[in-house]
């Protein structure tokens, strides 16, 4: 039998078109580029400064305040940031597997010139012209000095290094700064937004409507079928993606910017608020904590936020021996909330600040009634507590007898 | 010691059980100076271990090594066979520090031996060689050092194949600077396992062409008959043998022992467990330091338990008796180890997991409850014992299957041919394809590009029309979304295993795995699923996702389930007529179709049928390759077909057993099917076939050997003191049926008449 017949009736399926062999894609500022390794496609659109990409116009990136980026990206290399040296970057490609079986045919990138911003978008018609696209890409990479990405730290530009090194690029040497959003938006959003997906932040917070838009988890397959067909309007929507999401880095920053910028007072969802609050907590500005706890707490929309901005809050008060302040909200945790923590903070603060053992001991009952049902490590742990109180309430008694 | 208590033996009623002994003489150290390239600083670390010079293998293996020259060292036990590889390896680092070599081990734990023991080398040479291993379980933070600062990287072929090579960019430090890649114990890459290997092998060649290294291939093996053969197939290029061993062994007695018969009517034997506790026991009574071997887990822990308890009677023994197996921590193992080597524990029983490299030093004597499947595994494991001067034992005590019952009543086999041939098929079509598609992942093919040396563009042409692959200007690109190292694992014989899940008390804990062809016979609802001597009743089976759920049961009968299989012969390769062969015979491709339709309930003991249930699961084909071989019978017409039906099963049980001797495989390896009137011979027909799809070579090499392979299962049959059939030799008949054993030997004795010598 032959070798061709077994391997088919191992696995039958329907053949399928090799398609044109020259695509003819004739796309609005679309070109072909040639260079010593080959020929590829490029498309660049020019945005001016002063234009709308969603709610925000393109020219809020000039005034961002890159320290405030890097408070929000933990990353203090962002701080010396230089806008006319950075690239914004995305890729699309043929899976999300990774490995070196997975590959960019398209890369968008942007970056400023002068009064716009240019969006500039390399294009693989096929398998062969790679190596070609990969290359002014490669120079031109070494003409900047910051990547501006949407998890591009752990997917896109790894991916590009591993193509280069395929291409037997020399790896590239320069150590760039890089600003991967994906991280600085889901601190701040994580938790008013269902997801901290590009898309989702898009539709909730940039407000960049996309008609017609092909899910991202559709693309690779979309590229295979462009690939079989050479049919041109296959690639359509994906490159209006790939350009829309590169654009939308840009007003991420700005919105980033716009977001650690402002005062607690304009501030209205109570997460995000709080989210903010934990970032300053995490970098010990009480100060300003202070501000959006209060705001978050003052807002009054969720329970739980209200309820952690208010133990955050006294948690502050208590490192700044600012007692009273702490003692009010324990007091009303406790009252309100039924707060475990706050009765254990109080038991402390009488027992040990206030050298109060009566209330000491009432509120490590009242902790420990509360744990019983929920908590048996806690208990036992106010159990301990309960034991010592009374055994120093006893010899208080014993010495204000003897005085007696 | 051992003398008196060797002698002892000799004198008691145990001696009739014995049906081997053999004194193998001491044999000298034959040595070489150290070699005059050897940096000074080896020499020196040598010296410190008390190594004034290295055996004649040695010394070869670093010649030929030195010289660029892929070779096989074939050496037995504690023969120093590390020094092989790293000698040249560590002299080359040491000289070209950014040189990097790879090192493959088939388990992890004999990868972190190896670790151990390069890090406490590479110390004493100055920190200059690092030394890692990179597997499942290296922690991701750790990951990055290894890719770039490695000398030696140790792994195993499964974490190569998915985790090395299909991100081959992040490892271009190692690929481009590789000059040595090491494949310790050659011998367990054979079957379905080791043509898997070769391709990755072929892979990662590949990959290293692309980088511009050529890595030199320094390959160990246990013995086995076609060391150079194996070498060559596995990693495609031509090796040089090295089995000229140097290293001194002392003189050993080596005494095979049969269970006697205690039923001789359904030749049953006295448990090979409790005789190999009895002998164990002897020697560490004795104080001698002891190794029992065994091939199950739950036999294991029995032993263990039996020997502990035994010895608690005898004071404080029972301490230093310790199980050894694959499933202990690592921690617990390295102990054990020790306490081995510093005479700590006296008695140790393990699975083959000690078999291979992990150093223990000698032990005085080996007691091996049952042939370990394989000639080269028994030497593996008879090499265990014996020390420098002094005198070792090593018992092999058999067990009632007919392939054990072969080998304790023919021990010049064992010692006549040495060891079988390890067989793969790195061109099994299934196989090759699955490594194509890794392959196409990791680099796109050129036109014309030879993979293994192989031309394979008839299979890259059909992954193009798969659509998985995209032949544009002159390559093939990988044009799918799916990572298909994921897909392929080295290990099961089939890529799509079924799992059987315990759910007793809520757990849901995997406990073991069936290949899908074996499911609906093993795993079907209702049906008793035995694990380590454990009952589990399988409450459902998940035929989509390849599940069983089954719980802890403890009943008193066992299911059997019908698997009709049919075999359909598609195509004849070779085939030879009665005159030159035995019999007629031939081998080729078959389709092997086969659904259960009912299983049985039988009670433990009395073996009657207390009931039976249906099973509805689909019928499945595979497409094989089979031996069969064709023998008119002339028989009475009034013998029932019946019988011949069950004399034909009974030959086919026997071959089934005793053919894995010349092949190096598992009996689960190969299937059966015994035709009393075959459609495509028109007569009463044996087929073996191969449970892989596609086969890996045993079909054909079942043909070449085809005499030998009958004339085993003849003398077996005609040794066996049973009288109507039993486990040793055609199985039990549930029916006893006189006439079964009798046609079964009628049977064999006319397929071997009617040939003559087999050609030369």
């Amino acid at each position: 039998m032959e070798l061709n017949q077994k391997l088919r009736r191992f696995a039958a399926g329907p053949k399928l078109d090799k398609g044109l062999e020259a695509a003819e894609l004739g796309f609005a500022n679309g070109r072909e580029v040639s260079n010593p390794f080959g020929r590829y496609y490029m498309v660049e659109h020019t945005y001016p400064l002063d234009s709308y990409h969603g709610r925000l116009r393109l020219d809020s990136i000039l005034t961002v305040d890159w320290s405030r980026l890097a408070f929000i990206a933990k990353d203090e290399s962002v701080k010396t940031l230089d806008l006319r040296k950075a690239l914004f970057l995305d890729t699309e490609t043929t899976g999300i597997a990774g490995g070196a079986g997975t590959c960019a045919f398209l890369i968008g990138v942007a970056f400023v010139r002068d009064d716009d911003v240019v969006v500039r978008q390399y294009l693989m018609r096929d398998y062969h012209e790679e190596a070609a696209m990969l290359f002014d890409l490669y120079r031109m990479i070494q003409e900047f000095d910051a990547i501006v990405s949407f998890n591009g730290k752990c997917f896109d530009w790894p991916l590009l290094r591993d193509r280069f090194t395929l291409a037997r690029f020399e790896p590239l040497r320069k150590n760039y700064v890089h600003l991967d959003l994906l991280h600085a938006a889901r601190r701040l959003w994580r938790a008013s937004l269902p997801s901290c997906s590009l898309d989702s932040l898009e539709a909730h917070v940039l407000k960049v409507a996309r008609e017609q838009d092909i899910p991202g988890s559709l693309i690779p397959q979309r590229y295979f079928d462009f690939l079989r067909t050479k049919r041109a309007e296959l690639l359509i929507d994906i490159l209006e993606h790939n350009r829309s999401d590169v654009l939308s880095l840009v007003t991420l920053v700005g919105t980033l910017d716009l977001m650690a910028g402002k005062p607690a007072a304009e501030i209205k969802s109570d997460s995000l608020c709080w989210a903010i609050a934990r970032l300053y907590v995490q970098d010990r500005q009480w100060h300003r904590a202070i501000e959006f706890l209060q705001q978050a707490a003052s807002l009054n929309q969720s329970k739980a936020v209200r309820s952690a901005a208010c133990s955050q809050l006294a948690l502050i008060y208590r490192r700044l021996n600012l007692w009273d302040q702490a003692q009010a909200i324990w007091l009303m945790l406790a009252q309100e909330n039924g707060d475990i923590q706050a009765c254990e903070e109080l038991a402390k603060f009488y027992e040990h600040i206030c050298k109060d053992l009566g209330k000491a001991r009432q509120f490590a009952k009242q902790g420990l009634a509360l744990a019983m049902a929920k908590d048996r490590l806690r208990a036992a742990a106010f159990e301990h507590r309960l034991e010592r109180l009374e055994r120093k309430l006893a010899r208080q008694e014993k010495t204000t007898l003897s005085v007696h | 010691m051992i003398g008196q208590v060797l002698e002892q033996f000799r004198k008691s009623h145990l001696a009739k059980n014995v049906t081997f002994w053999q004194t193998i003489p001491e044999k000298p150290a034959q040595y070489r100076p150290f070699p005059s390239s050897l940096n000074p600083q080896i020499a020196d670390l040598l010296r410190d271990k008390g190594i004034e010079q290295l055996y004649t293998h040695q010394a070869q293996a670093f010649e030929l090594v030195s010289s660029s020259k892929d070779i096989v060292v074939v050496t037995p036990t504690a023969s120093g066979k590390t020094l092989c590889y790293n000698l040249p390896v560590l002299n080359h680092i040491l000289a070209n520090p950014a040189s990097r070599a790879l090192y493959l081990f088939p388990t992890k734990a004999l990868a972190q031996d190896q670790v151990a023991e390069l890090m406490s080398m590479g110390e004493r040479l100055g920190h200059a060689i690092k030394t890692y291993t990179y597997d499942g379980d290296t922690a991701s933070d750790a990951r990055q050092a290894i890719r770039s600062a490695g000398n030696i990287v140790v792994t195993n072929p499964d974490m190569l194949h998915s985790g090395i090579l299909p991100h081959h960019t992040k490892w271009m430090g190692l690929f481009e600077n590789l000059m040595y890649v090491v494949v310790d114990e050659l011998h367990i890459y054979r079957g379905v396992f080791g043509s898997h290997v070769a391709n990755v092998l072929r892979r990662l060649q590949r990959v290293c062409r692309f980088y511009g290294s050529n890595p030199v291939f320094i390959c160990a093996s246990a013995t086995i008959a076609n060391p150079g053969e194996h070498g060559r197939r596995l990693i495609g290029r031509e090796v040089e043998v090295v089995d000229q061993n140097g290293a001194p062994s002392g003189p050993k007695e080596v005494i095979f022992y049969n269970p006697p018969v205690v039923n001789q009517s359904l030749g049953i034997r006295r448990s090979s467990l409790l005789e190999t506790q009895r002998i164990a026991e002897e020697f560490i009574a004795n104080k001698i330091q002891t190794i029992v071997f065994t091939r199950a887990r739950v036999d294991l822990e029995v032993l263990v338990s039996y020997l502990q308890r035994s010895f608690k009677r005898l004071g404080d023994l029972a301490e230093k008796i310790r199980g050894y197996r694959g499933g202990y921590l690592p921690k617990q193992r390295r102990e054990i180890e020790r306490d081995l080597r510093e005479g700590k524990v006296l008695g140790v029983v393990s699975t083959n997991a000690l078999e291979l490299g992990v150093d223990i030093g000698s032990l005085q004597a080996v007691v091996i409850n049952g042939y370990p499947g394989t000639i080269a595994s028994l030497w593996q494991q008879i090499g265990r014992a014996g020390r420098k001067h002094e005198l070792a034992a090593a018992v092999l005590v058999g067990n009632s299957s007919p392939l054990n019952q072969y080998i304790i009543t023919h021990p010049e086999f064992v010692l006549g041919q040495g060891a079988e041939r390890a067989l793969i098929d790195p061109d099994n079509m299934y196989i090759l394809l699955s490594h194509l598609k890794c392959a196409a992942f990791e680099l796109p093919f050129q036109a014309g590009e030879l993979f293994g040396g192989k031309d394979v563009a008839e299979y890259l042409s059909f992954l193009v029309d798969e659509g998985i692959l995209r032949f544009v200007e002159g390559r093939y690109y990988w044009m799918s979304e799916v990572y298909p190292a994921n897909d392929i694992s080295l290990r099961s014989a089939s890529s799509d295993n079924f799992v059987i899940i315990d759910t007793t008390d809520g757990a849901s804990s995997v406990i073991g795995e069936v290949d899908r062809f074996s499911a609906p016979m093993l795993i079907h609802e209702g049906a008793i699923y035995m694990h380590e001597g454990r009952q589990y009743h399988v409450d459902q089976l998940d035929w989509e996702r390849q599940k069983a759920y089954a719980r802890r049961v403890k009943v008193d009968y066992y299911t059997d389930a019908n698997l009709d299989v049919d075999l359909k012969v598609l195509s004849v390769s070779e085939s030879l007529q009665p005159g030159t062969k035995p019999a007629a015979q031939s081998w080729g491709e078959v389709l092997v179709s086969a659904k259960t339709h009912l299983y049985k309930k039988i009670r433990f003991y009395t073996h009657e049928n207390i009931g039976w249930g249906p099973i509805s699961l689909p019928e499945q084909e595979m497409h094989t390759t089979a031996f069969w071989f064709a023998q008119k019978l002339d028989l009475e017409p009034s013998v029932p077909s019946e019988v011949v039906q069950n004399a034909l099963n009974g030959v086919a049980h026997l071959l089934l057993n005793t053919a894995p001797l010349e092949l190096m495989c598992e009996p689960g390896d190969l299937g059966v099917v015994a035709q009393v009137k075959s459609p495509f011979t028109k007569l009463p027909t044996i087929y073996i076939y191969e449970k892989y799809p596609g086969g890996v070579g045993y079909a054909k090499q079942l043909f070449d050997l085809s005499r030998l392979v009958l004339e085993r299962a003849y003398q077996l049959l005609q040794g066996c003191p049973c009288e109507a059939g039993c486990p040793s030799c055609i199985g039990p008949q549930v029916d006893i049926d006189q006439e079964a054993k009798q046609y079964a030997r009628l049977f064999l004795e006319e397929a071997l008449k009617h040939g003559t010598e087999p050609e030369a």
